[in-house]
Order: structure tokens, then sequence, then C-alpha cells
């Protein structure tokens, strides 16, 4: 076979991965009874589920996010959608607007719930999804957190504590736009406070019963969400 | 990892008290914080306090069991929810049982007046209970205490550096600050019964360790503050600890001096039963840095305490305790006083 037919193989199935990637998200969405999701919301629930993989194991397809006068961006996340809108595998539901702009809110439908439970027979899928959904879940339980998202609404709220994600933060504070952030990635700033999570309860005072400290995945990733909670209240 | 980072990260794994619930249960956690975060808003941005005035004591028994019935009304849900509380929503009980998503499930015909009586109903059940008077909130599992927010509309949540905060060696100037923020201002706290006659509440020393707990674990920022103290006053164990992240730990032991409505006249003799104690303490804990005795003074006089020298104190006894004298008097009656003494008339 010719490279460039190898190398437009490779790219197909990534595309399709990148396709399931925003079906999954949708799907948790619509399972968790969550309204409101435009594609700010989708690019930051896609971006968050992509730095925090190294975690689960899990290799995401989204992995050109770049430094965006909105934060984390992908030009993929919107083309995937506006793909998936045009098989009608997703819908746009309704339209929020953010500083003057309007933005349209996507739902899965019937169609692309079927799509995803077909999908998901595949191990390798399934698991996909469960990262997906418990990164989604963690995400619900934060967007009703007092002061937080207060110009957006829904499942968008969660901008504000995507803008305090660590390896983001260090793109940002340097103010250089158009830069790859490092998603996917095992030694960025990210994965080394999830890394120290994972054994926080070596670092604690010895007077404390370090065995009651020691996390788990859903533990470490809330507090992982529960530090960025409180960067941004400090800040705010 | 930059050290103010992983500050924060280890006081959010030891003090949140969303962590220190899931260690009591088996509860699934997720639902558990998206729970606290709902409620913590609601009371924070939503409550009227204006309007709903002290008829806002009730009782949230939160659980993760499937209830098939449910009363149509959501916590969450707070213009219904409040105007349900002024219409007489707790006139025949105040203990509602509550799901993941503010559904009031349950609405039992017992009447919760206090923290005490609702720590004893806690120790019945597997949920997590909030118990929450009017701006303060309390949280227990299967009866033991878990945390107190003192005025919700003023705390900072565990971990949140403003500046405020302090790091742990500088206790004493927290201390001496919450005196000033909430003691002397009585807000949150109530320890008078009698005002201009001096006589304190029943059992005193219980509403000044809640609050002074809630505000250094809110603005110590690198350590842990736990309390040992139960909110029933039963056991014996009524000190706060500063447990920092690096090797320090404090003992802070309070009494408080006075008459209360029950009669009891603690005296000099209460201070310096509170010094034994804290020796005790400070002996028994190898690791202790310092431990100091807090005293909140409601006397009718504003005179030293008596120390007993017999006492054998431990060098880790901090030798300048903190008294602080409780007044009684109106502002406008202090600058009258003020006034008098100035010009002589």
């Amino acid at each position: 076979m010719e490279v460039k037919y190898k190398y437009q193989i490779i790219e197909e199935n990534r595309e399709f991965k990148r396709l399931n990637e925003i079906l999954y998200v949708l799907y948790s969405v619509r399972k968790l009874d969550l309204t409101n999701i435009s594609k700010i919301g989708v690019q930051k629930c896609i971006y968050l589920c992509e730095i925090l993989a190294p975690l689960r194991k899990i290799i995401l397809s989204f992995l050109n996010f770049i430094y965006w006068h909105r934060g984390p961006y992908s030009k993929d996340v919107q083309n995937s959608l506006d793909y998936l809108v045009s098989i009608d595998a997703v819908n746009v539901e309704s339209f929020s607007t953010y500083e003057a702009n309007s933005y349209a809110n996507y739902i899965i439908t019937e169609a692309g719930c079927e799509l995803v439970e077909k999908l998901t027979l595949y191990p390798k899928e399934r698991d996909r999804l469960e990262w997906i959904e418990i990164v989604m879940r963690i995400i619900r339980a934060y967007v009703g957190s007092t002061n937080l998202g207060e110009d957006y609404t829904g499942i968008d709220k969660i901008i504000d504590l995507v803008y305090q994600e660590p390896s983001f933060k260090e793109v940002r504070q340097e103010k250089t736009k158009h830069v790859l952030l490092p998603v996917g990635e095992r030694d960025n700033l990210t994965m080394e406070l999830i890394n120290f999570l994972e054994r926080v309860e070596e670092n604690l005072p010895k007077v404390l019963d370090s065995g009651k400290y020691k996390l788990n995945l859903e533990t470490i990733l809330l507090s992982f969400f529960e530090y960025l909670y409180l960067e941004y209240l400090s800040q705010s | 990892m930059e050290i103010e980072r992983l500050l924060k990260v280890k006081k959010l794994v030891t003090d949140n008290p969303v962590f220190i619930a899931n260690r009591e249960t088996s509860l699934d956690v997720i639902e558990l914080m998206r729970f606290y975060n709902n409620l913590e808003r609601i009371l924070v941005k939503e409550i009227p306090y204006s309007e709903v005035g002290d008829k806002l004591i009730f009782v949230i028994i939160y659980s993760q069991k499937e209830i098939g019935s449910k009363v149509g009304l959501s916590v969450f849900e707070t213009k219904r929810f409040v105007s349900e509380i002024l219409n007489g929503l707790f006139e025949k009980g105040n203990v509602l049982h509550v799901d993941n998503d503010g559904n009031i499930v349950k609405h039992d015909e017992a009447y919760i007046s206090d923290p005490v009586e609702a720590a004893g109903l806690s120790e019945k059940m597997d949920e997590v209970m909030f118990f929450i008077q009017y701006r303060s909130v309390y949280l227990f599992v299967k009866g033991k205490f878990i945390d107190y927010i003192y005025d919700i509309l003023t705390y900072s949540r565990t971990g949140v550096t403003c500046p405020d905060t302090l790091p742990a060696k500088e206790y004493k100037k927290l201390i001496e600050r919450q005196y000033e923020e909430v003691v002397y201002k009585e807000k949150g706290i109530r320890y008078w019964r009698k005002k201009a006659e001096r006589i304190l509440v029943a059992n005193p020393e219980r509403h000044f360790h809640k609050p002074l707990w809630s505000y250094l674990k809110s603005h110590i920022v690198d350590a842990k503050v736990d309390s040992g103290a139960t909110i029933s006053g039963q056991e014996d164990r009524t000190d706060i600890r500063i447990i920092t992240f690096d090797t320090d730990l404090y003992i802070i032991e309070i009494k408080c001096l006075g008459n209360t409505e029950s009669d009891t006249n603690y005296s000099d003799s209460w201070a310096n039963e509170g010094l034994i104690q804290l020796n005790k303490y400070l002996e028994e804990e190898n690791d202790c840095t310092l431990g100091t005795l807090v005293i909140y003074d409601g006397r009718k006089e504003d005179k030293d305490i008596v120390w007993n020298k017999k006492i054998k104190c431990s060098p880790k006894y901090d030798e300048q305790h903190m008294r602080f004298y409780l007044e009684s008097k109106s502002a406008s009656k202090e600058a009258k006083e003020v006034y008098r003494k100035m010009t002589g008339r």
C-alpha cells in the first residue's frame, strides 16, 4: 500500500475516534440530565477528558489543543460537531448568548444514542465512554457551585475551572497564543499534580493516620477539580 | 511542584468536609460533592435571610437510597421552598429527607431545635446530616461531628487563600482577630443569656469552641485544623489541634469563666483545671510544639486569673495564655462612660 493511502487510513481512523468522543460527551450530558452545552462547553469538557486521560492510561484523539482567546481550543472539535449535526447524530437544541454572541446548544439524537450503544460493544470504546462519563459526572458536581461561571449557563459554566487548569494556566501566563497545549503528555503540570494526589498520604504529617487519606480514582479526580475551584475562588 | 500548590492540595485532602464525610460512609462521593456544592450555593446566594429570619432551622438528611415517594418540593427550588417555610412548612416538623437532586422524599414530624439534638438524631442513621440554623451549618455523619460553618455568608471554603489567611505559626494573631471579628461582635455566636447581668448560657465553652475552630480552619493556610470536641460536650476532649504539613503541632485549650444560667460559677479554679488538662495533653502528645490556653472571661470583674503555682507546666506550655474579657456593655453605653471620664461629668 502506498504511503499516502496508509496515512489517509490513519487520519480517517483518528477522525472517527474524534467523532466518537464528542458523541460520548453528548451522550453523558443527556444521561446525566444536563442542559445547555455549546461548542464552548464541548471544547472545555473534551479538554478536561484529554488532559486527565493519562491517569486512566487512556489515549484520546484530540491532541491538538492550542491556547486561544476562550481558553483551550481545538479546531477539530468544531469540525466534528458540524459533521455530527450533518449526519443527524446531534441536533441544535437552543441558543445561548454570551458577550452579545449567540452559541448553538447541542443535544445528541436518538440515532446518536443508538450509535453510542453499538460503538461501546467494543471494550476499548466502552473504556473511553466510561472515562468520559466519570469526568462529566464530576463536571456536573461542580457546575452548580457558588460563584462559578456566572456569565454562562449549564455545562458552559465549567469554563471558569478550565482557566485554572495548571497546564493551560502555565501557557496562558506566557501570553503566547496558538501554542500547542501539552495534552496527552505524562510530564506536564497537570500530571505532576495528579501523581502527587496518587500518593498524597505519604506526604502528610505522621500524626495523621495516613491510611485514611489514600485516594482512589474518583477522589483523585474530585481533589483535582476541588483544587481548580479553590484556585478560582482564591483569585476572585 | 511549587509549595503553595502542595499546601493547597494537602489542605483540601485533609480538611474538605465532603472528603471527611466520605471516609465515614460508603456513599457515591461525586454525588455527595454535587449535593454539597448545590446546597452551599443555595445557602450563600439564594436564601433571603432577612425574610425567613429565625424560621430557618431545619435538618436535611441526605440519602442516596432510592425512595419512591416524593413530597413534591425541592430544597433547591429556592423560591418555592422559602415560600413554603414562610407558610409554616416546619410547624409540624423540620426534619427533611432529601435525595441527590434536593427533592424532599420524606418529611418527619420531629422538631430539632439545636445541634446537640441534631447530633443525637444523626447517631441513629447512616446518612449525611446537615443541621441548618439561620446562617450556621453543621454537618454530621453517624453522630460524628464533621464540619461547622458559623456564618455561611462570610466563610471561605476550606483551602481558599485570601488576604486574611496566615501560616499556622501565627495562630495567636488569628485567635485575636477571631475575637474582634466574631466573639466581640457576637456574630453568629450567642454566649450571654442575660447580658446586662453577665449571665452566660449553659455549657458556654461549646459556643466558643466551634466558631474558633471554624475560623482557624478557613484562615490557616498550611495546616490541618481539627477539633477533638464533641458537639454535646459530653466527652473530655475540648481541644483544637493545628497540624502543620511540616512537623509542628499546636494544641489549643478553651475555657470560659463566669456565671451561667444553670447557676454554675466558673472561676479561677476552672482556669486552673484547664491548665492541668492542657499540660496533660502536652505530656501525652510527644510531637506537640506548643500548647495555648484561651480563656473567654465572663466574670463580673475584669481581673487577672490567680494561677495555682503548684501546677507543673510542660516546657511546651505557652506561658502567654490568652484571656479575652467578654464585654457586656453596648457601644453607646461604653461611649457615654468614656466621655464621662474624659470630661469629669
